[in-house]
Formats: C-alpha cells, structure tokens, sequence
C-alpha cells in the first residue's frame, strides 16, 4: 500500500521550482524600478553586455551604472540579506521549538549595533561610505556576541534552550542599553548610527555584497546539510537523542551557522527586522512544518520579500528612501494582527 | 522483525551519581532477549534512571552498561537507536504532526544525508503501523489520537527504527483497560518473536501477569530479581511498601494475584 | 524586542533630527570667531548708528550696560513665542542654557555673566569652556535646580524637561528651533527682552540684517546658483527647504536637489542624486571620514558632475551652518565662499 505516502522528492522539488520562478520575475521587476527612467529594453541590453563584456557606446553610461553598480548589488544584497535572514529566522524557530524566535533573539542585532556605536563616535575616520570597517565591526561585534551567550549557557551548566534564550536576553538588554547611551549623549555625532538601526541598501557596494556573502553561503550549506535534523529537535531533548540525533551538538552547530549568516546580514544591510521572524510562518501556513520543505522555501521567500521591500522603500516617496527596516516592521506588523486572527494555529 | 541475534543488556557493577546523591549503587544485571523483564520499585527507587542508563541517555559514574558486551558509550547515538528503541511515558508531539510523519522519525538513523526517505522505509513505517494495528491511523494527527492509540504509535516508531530491544516507562499508564491489555499483548508478542523488552511498571500485578522477569529495585540497589514468584513475595513486598499483602498463586483459571491487606 | 525598539526608535530619531542640527561638535573657525566680539562689545547708546560691515574686528566698547538701567523696566510680562505669558519680577541672575544657539545669543547681546550652566554641545563663544555642562537630551531637572537657576533656555526636544520646570516654578523658555532667519531675530529680540538687554539684541539684530544684506547683494546677479546635493551623513541624509540648513541654501540661491521632500531630514535615495546630477556636493559629515577622495571612490558617483569638476566641497564648521544663532551670517558666507569663490573675495 502506497497511497500513504507522497513522494517527498517530487511535490517538493516543484515548490521550490515555482518559489525561484516567483523570485526571479520579482528581481527582474526589480532592476526596472527606480528614480531613473531606464526603458526595460534597455535595462536588459545593459545586463546582456555585462553579461557578455561587450560595450555599445549607444547606452548612455549613466544608465549603465545606475544598472549595474546601485540596482544589481542592491539587488544581489536583497536577495541574499532576505535569504539569509528567513533561512536564519527558520533555523533559529526550529532549535528553540518557539514561533516567536528570530534572528536577532540572542543578541545579534544588540550587539552589532553597539558595536556601530563605539565606531561612529570613535575619534577615526571611519569612512563609513566605501570602507569596510562597517561591515567589519558589526560582523564581529554580532560575533563576539554570540560566543558570550553561548559561553555564559556553557558556564550555566547545559547547552539547553532555557540557559541559551536567557543568556541572549540578557546580552541583549545590556547592548541595547549601551548604544542608547550612546545616541542619547551623543548628539549630532551619532546620527549615522541611526542609518544601520534601521537597515537599507541605500549604500551597498558590490564590494560589501563580496565580503559578507562568503560567511552566508558558509552558514547556508551547513544549514542545508543539517536542517533536516530540525524535524527530530520538535520532539523534546530525550526522544531526540534517543532517535540517534546528538542534540547537543546539532544544536550548536545549527546555531553557530544561523547567527554566521545572520551576523553576515546585518553587517550588509543593518538591521531589517521582521524577515527572519514573519516569513518562516507564512511558509508553514503554505506547507506546513517539514523543515526539509521549510527551510528552503524561507529562503527564497525571504529573498522575495526584501527584494520587494526595498523596491517600496526607494520608490514610493522618490526621491527620498525610507529606510527598508522601517518598511518590513510596517508590512510585518499588520501580518502578525492578521496571523492572531485567523483560525490556524501555528504549530512548530 | 525477526531477531537474528539476541540483544543482551548487561549492567556491570553501574552506579549512578547526581550531585553527590546516590541514585544506584553497585547494580550488576541482564536484561535478556525474548523475554519481558519488568523494573519496578517505588517511586525514586531509580526506576527511570535505570532505564535511561539501559538506553545509553545517560552514561554511569561507575561499572558500565553493555550491549552484547559491546560498552553502550562506545556507540554513537545513532548506533544505539538503530538498535534500541524507547518509549517514554509522556513524550512530547506536536498536535498537528501527522502519524506517518511521527513513525517516520523513527526512521533517522537509517537515512542518508539528505534524510530523503526511500520506499523501503515508507514499507518500514507501513510495517510497523501494522504490526500495532494502528495502520488506518496513519494520515490522522497526534493531537486526534486516544491515550492508548499514542502510546502504540510511539512503539510503532520504536518498531520502526528497526530496533530490536524496547525500553517503556510505564506504557500502561492512564490507559483504559482495554487498552492496556493490548499493549501487553503486543509486548508478548515482541517478546516471543525474540525482542528484549524492559518495561518499568507501578502495578505488581500487571508485572506477575505479564512479566518474564521482575527486578525490583530499592534503596538504590536491586534487592531481588528474578521470576514474579520469586521476588514478589510478601516480605519483599512488604520491606519495599511497608504493606501486608495476600498471595493468590496461580491456578487454572486464575493467575497469580497480589492483595493488598487493608487493615482497619 | 529589537522590532519594538525600531519603533521607538524612529520617534527618538525624528526627535533627533529636528534637534539635531543646531548641536554639531567641531572647531570654530577665525573667520566666525572676528564678527562676534563686534556684537558683544556695542553699547546701549550705539543703537542703529554704526555702519560697521558684518565683518568688522572688534569695536572698542564698553562691556556690559549699567545694571540699574536695564532694572528699570522690570517687573515685566513677557510672552513667549508660544503665546504664553509669565511675568518677570527682576533681571534672571543664573541663567542655565540647553540649547546651544540661545547660548550664543545670550553672550551675543552681553548677558554672558549672567549665564552659569549651558548642555554639552554649547561651545561657542570660548567663555562657555569653563561653563558646567548640563548635558543635552539627558539633561536633568533636579541638576537644573541644584544651580539655583531663575531662567531656564530650552529649544526642541525638551518639551517634557520644559513642563517639569515649569511646574516648579521655573520660569522656563523654550526656543524651538528656527527655521528661518526671521526665527532667529525673534529669538534674539524674546532674550533681549527677557534678559533686559533690548538695545543690544536690536544692535545683534541690525548687524545681522546688514551683512546678510551685503550677502544677497553680492548674489543679486547670480540667477541660477548650482544645483546642489548637501549631503548631511554617510548613509545619504540631506535637508529640506523645511529646515534650517535648507533656508541657508535657498538664500544662497542653491538648488537643493532635495529640496521638496516630503520630511525635513530626507534619506535621499543614490539613485535620485545620480539622476538629478548636482553641480556641487557640499559634505557636512567629514567628522566621518567623508572627503573630496572618499566621494570620488564611491562607485557609480564618477558619472556626476559635482564629481567630474570636483566641486566636492567639506564644510568644516558645521555649527555655524547649522545653528540658528548670531553667527548664521557666518555660516552663509562659509558656504557662499566655497559655491561662488569669485563673489565672496
């Protein structure tokens, strides 16, 4: 008797088709909007020459730079802060066996920022343009970050949830205590911290996007070929580790690699909140809670959703941007009233 | 689920610390294959201790516990639940998990990297649903099962591992009689097809009736093990409860029953 | 957590920048230092009588106005410009200052002696060093009253530590932040009253109005000025003609390339600033790192004009542009000085 069971393999694989389908036409939507009036026409003429290095003196080169070097690196970095962000997001839902956990849980974004902070008011020019002491710093502030908490829950006795969340609540608490210090006192001197709280591609070169994406593609296999493993970790600890699973190490090693790329997301773009935490849950109401399913599916969806975030927050007041934090908390707020409302229940 | 070897589960000389509590002491046992052993003891006698010593979840202060003479803590977890499946008293699903989908976790240590699951362990799951009767349950959700419908889903995942030795925590608890008298029948079953079954029970009855073995734990050791004649005698039952009790031996139509002397 | 924090956030920022402008940290420049020794230093009697140029090195004058004269007018009812009134029974003695540019005004029309505590980013003019400083967003009320202030300076922002005041018995002035010239000489005007030192502000004020005159004089046949992007943070932020930055501007006849946007403190977005391709670029974030090189570098920027003419321009005190004081005049001819090197010297 097969009628039990559905292929995982085919139904699966279609979804995750369809999904990058969705993705694809969206960033191609995307590299059309804009401030500039560029014809569609040509916005492909100047991908295909990039493409393929060719050089038709025909296109004025503003509008090839205005493609090449502000709308594809934005693009590039939405998809992957998307990604990243909703792959994190999943990752971290699943290791806590709560909804309510998201990238930033453990201090990440706290940390990043303080990070920021001590760098903006620091008396060196910081160059926080071009230079890659931004990226740098708030890497490995989230970083130092997260080795602290996991230090502290290690120092608690046991890698279980409870020693890990409180940890990380507390971190989080004292970073983002520091950095309001910071503004508060600071001043004029500390308005560019404000830049990366709220998040935005507005600067993105395609230097930042090559720096941080290593440490992403890095996180993103391991959670690739482990994820799986998140399905048993619904069960409790016991039955778990009884099934074969080592609990303690999957865990750690999970979520080492969900705050790498979420590390590596939030010295990209700043700080987008909401992606990590909303997107996994519109993807379980689609397919429910197979993370073999889910995690991918996050992924691309999470993509989609920053790449369509950032197309409002540069377009729909131009010539001014909002930055996209801003956007996805505005989007991501009426989400979750909607979520309280509706009869399904999420379930881990 | 034809055992071509017998699982033996040997303590040697095992104590268990936590936190300079003493929770077994100097316990040196066999659990054996084909039959039913039962542990039963007091409440914080170490029953559930022991039991997750027996599954390698916890690893002893002292002696160690082996699996046909192969140390449990030589083998990594996945080892270890290819051959030994457990089922706790209250374990934790999410409502929404469908049946299949439970039986099939069982089936972890045997998937590849990818945990894509093949047709033979969609016929494992199958199998093993059937071999429960719970086999038209398979698309329903935990949270829509019964007491007794979960408990023999969780065996069904045991089933599914591929495990040859089953260790339960109580698994009769709160079930109806019905139920629990299918579970027993199901453990006989097991038993005689050559699994090694460790079942910690609470009523010493069930334990006479069903059991091949009993070992009875108390004050951190084991103060006697042996047949259900052998150890639940009234003086052992009366040193572990503090109870006078009444023997009915077996006979034709009845089996053996322990009562409890109520005294006014 | 943090997402409630972005909403916090972004009502402290908004707070921030409003206030923001008028509280940059960086070196006075000689020029801005000569014009006001001239203004502190006029007498009573000088009234409209001098026609010094705005630059004028410093006049000999006596210090300050015979305190008998200037208590004459007092008890007096003084509405603010917020419609309220408050009566003042004699000359405030200790005043504190939380706003940097009320400061400067305070010394500007010869009430320095009087003022003995200012907010931390108070720097101008050098007697504030040895001042207590209160500090600025986090100053706090009990502090306030342990100096035995009589006359508390507040500006935007500082609503709630203005109410508190107040309802001490206080008597509490906050000068929201002007946003036009015009908003300053009432400023000026309000603490000369206050502080009975009328004919000084009237002098202050004159001053003023002769060399932002001169100012617009010089520009009279400039018709078109460059189109410019003013380019506030590294992350893009610039002023609108809603602020006061962006008034200096439109005097300077510059257009703003953000100009019409919708807040005051726009984030502009790069595209647009490539499309609209300003004439000049005048950084006020060089405390960054920003300069001339670091803009070049920035990718896609080569196509601007600003960038291929290298009209990359750092404005090196940003106080002076950006705090609505006395020393505005200074702050136009700052920039006029860098747009059009030609009309100004």
């Amino acid at each position: 008797m097969r009628y039990l069971f559905n292929n995982f393999i085919g139904s699966a694989y279609i979804k995750i088709f369809v999904a990058l389908l969705i993705l694809i036409t969206i960033s191609i939507f995307s590299l059309s909007q804009g401030y500039a009036d560029i014809h569609f026409s040509t916005m492909v003429k100047i991908l295909w020459e990039m493409i393929n290095s060719n050089d038709h003196s025909q296109i004025s080169e503003s509008s090839k730079l205005i493609i090449t070097e502000i709308r594809l690196p934005r693009l590039i970095a939405s998809i992957i802060v998307g990604g990243a962000l909703a792959y994190s997001g999943a990752t971290y839902q699943g290791i806590f066996r709560n909804p309510l956990a998201d990238p930033f849980l453990l201090g990440i974004a706290s940390g990043a920022s303080f990070g920021i902070a001590l760098l903006v008011i620091s008396p060196w020019e910081q160059n926080l343009y071009i230079g890659i002491l931004t990226p740098f710093v708030a890497f490995v502030s989230s970083g130092i970050t997260i080795v602290v908490v996991l230090l502290l829950a290690r120092k608690a006795g046991k890698f279980d949830n409870y020693s890990i969340i409180l940890a990380g609540v507390a971190l989080s608490a004292i970073f983002s205590a520091f950095t309001s210090f910071i503004l508060l006192t600071g001043g004029e001197n500390a308005r560019p911290i404000f830049g990366f709280l709220f998040g935005g591609f507005n600067t993105i070169t395609w230097l930042k996007v090559f720096l941080c994406t290593p440490y992403v593609l890095l996180g993103g296999t391991v959670i690739f070929l482990l994820g799986h493993r998140l399905n048993i970790l619904q069960l409790d600890d016991d039955q778990a580790q009884n099934l074969g699973l080592d609990v303690e190490k999957t865990r750690i090693i999970l979520l080492a690699a969900a705050s790498l790329i979420a590390a590596a997301a939030v010295s990209m773009a700043g700080i987008i909140g909401f992606v990590g935490l909303i997107v996994p849950h519109m993807i379980r109401l689609i397919v429910g809670s197979d993370y073999r399913l889910l995690l991918p599916l996050a992924a691309i969806f999470g993509a989609t959703f920053v790449v369509l975030t950032d197309i409002i927050a540069r377009t729909i007041i131009e010539p001014q941007e909002i930055p996209v934090g801003i956007v996805t908390a505005m989007v991501g707020g009426p989400f979750f009233i909607w979520l309280l409302s509706s009869q399904k229940r999420i379930s881990m | 689920m034809v055992t071509k070897s017998q699982q033996i589960i040997e303590f040697r000389n095992v104590s268990f610390k936590f936190k300079d509590h003493v929770i077994l002491d100097n316990i040196s046992t066999t659990i054996n294959a084909g039959k039913v052993t039962t542990l039963i003891g007091r409440n914080g006698a170490g029953k559930t201790t022991f039991l997750r010593l027996s599954s390698g979840l916890l690893k002893p202060s002292n002696g160690d516990v082996f699996l046909n003479a192969r140390s449990l803590s030589d083998m990594s977890s996945k080892e270890r639940a290819l051959k030994i499946g457990v089922v706790q008293q209250l374990p934790f699903a999410p409502d929404e998990m469908k049946v299949k989908d439970l039986v099939m976790l069982g089936r972890y240590p045997h998937l590849g990297i990818f945990a894509q699951e093949s047709k033979k362990d969609i016929l494992a799951v199958e199998e093993a649903l059937k071999k429960v009767e719970c086999l038209p349950l398979a698309m329903r959700t935990i949270g829509s099962l019964s007491g007794g419908e979960k408990r023999k889903i969780f065996i069904a995942r045991a089933l599914a591992q591929g495990a040859d030795i089953f260790l339960m925590d109580e698994p009769t608890a709160n079930l109806d009689l019905d139920a629990q008298l299918n579970i027993f029948a199901l453990l006989r079953k097991l038993a005689s097809e050559g699994a090694t079954i460790l079942v910690v029970l609470h009523d010493v009855n069930q334990a006479s009736i069903y059991c091949d073995k009993v070992i009875l734990l108390h004050e951190c050791s084991i103060l006697a093990e042996g047949t259900p004649d052998q150890v639940l005698t009234e003086k052992h039952l009366s040193d572990v409860y503090n109870v006078k009790t009444s023997i009915f031996p077996a006979d034709e139509k009845f089996p053996r029953l322990v009562v409890p002397v109520v005294s006014n | 957590m943090l997402r409630f924090k972005t909403v916090f956030l972004t009502i402290l920022f908004s707070l921030f920048v409003i206030s923001g402008c008028s509280n940059s940290d960086s070196v006075p420049t000689p020029a801005a230092a000569t014009a006001t020794p001239a203004a502190a230093t006029a007498t009573p009697a000088a009234a409209t009588a001098t026609p010094a140029a705005a630059t004028a090195t410093p006049a000999a004058a006596t210090a300050n106005s015979n305190l008998s004269d200037r208590n004459d007018s007092f008890p007096k009812t003084i509405t603010d410009l917020t419609g309220d009134s408050f009566v003042l029974d004699g000359i405030p003695k200790n005043v504190v200052s939380i706003s940097p540019a009320a400061t400067e005004i305070l010394f500007a029309i010869g009430a320095g002696d009087s003022v003995i505590a200012v907010d931390s980013f108070s720097n101008f003019p050098v007697e504030t060093e040895s001042l207590p400083k209160l500090g600025f967003q986090d100053a706090n009320t009990e502090v306030i009253v342990s100096y035995g202030a009589d006359l508390v300076i507040t500006t935007g922002g500082h609503e709630e530590l203005t109410q508190q005041l107040k309802t001490l018995g206080i008597t509490t002035v906050l000068l929201d932040g002007a946003v036009s010239i015009d908003g300053i000489y009432l400023h000026i005007s309000l603490l000369g009253e206050i502080m009975g030192l009328e004919n000084n502000a009237e002098v202050i004020i004159t001053n003023m109005r002769k060399q932002i005159g001169a100012i617009e004089r010089k520009l009279e046949d400039v018709e078109n000025g460059p189109s410019v992007f003013y380019e506030l943070d590294p992350g893009l932020w610039s002023v609108s003609s809603d602020s006061f930055v962006g008034e200096l501007l439109n005097i300077l006849k510059l257009r703003n390339i953000a100009a019409d946007s919708a807040s005051s403190y726009p984030q502009m977005n790069l595209e647009s600033i490539i499309a609209e391709n300003p004439d000049v670029i005048l950084l006020a974030d060089f405390q960054y790192g920003e300069n001339s090189e670091s803009v070049k570098a920035r990718p896609g920027w080569e196509v601007i004009s600003a960038v291929q003419n290298n009209q990359i321009l750092e404005i090196r005190d940003a106080d002076v542009v950006s705090r609505p004081g006395p020393r505005v005049g200074n702050g136009l001819e700052l920039i006029g000085k860098l747009i059009y090197p030609d009309i100004f010297d």
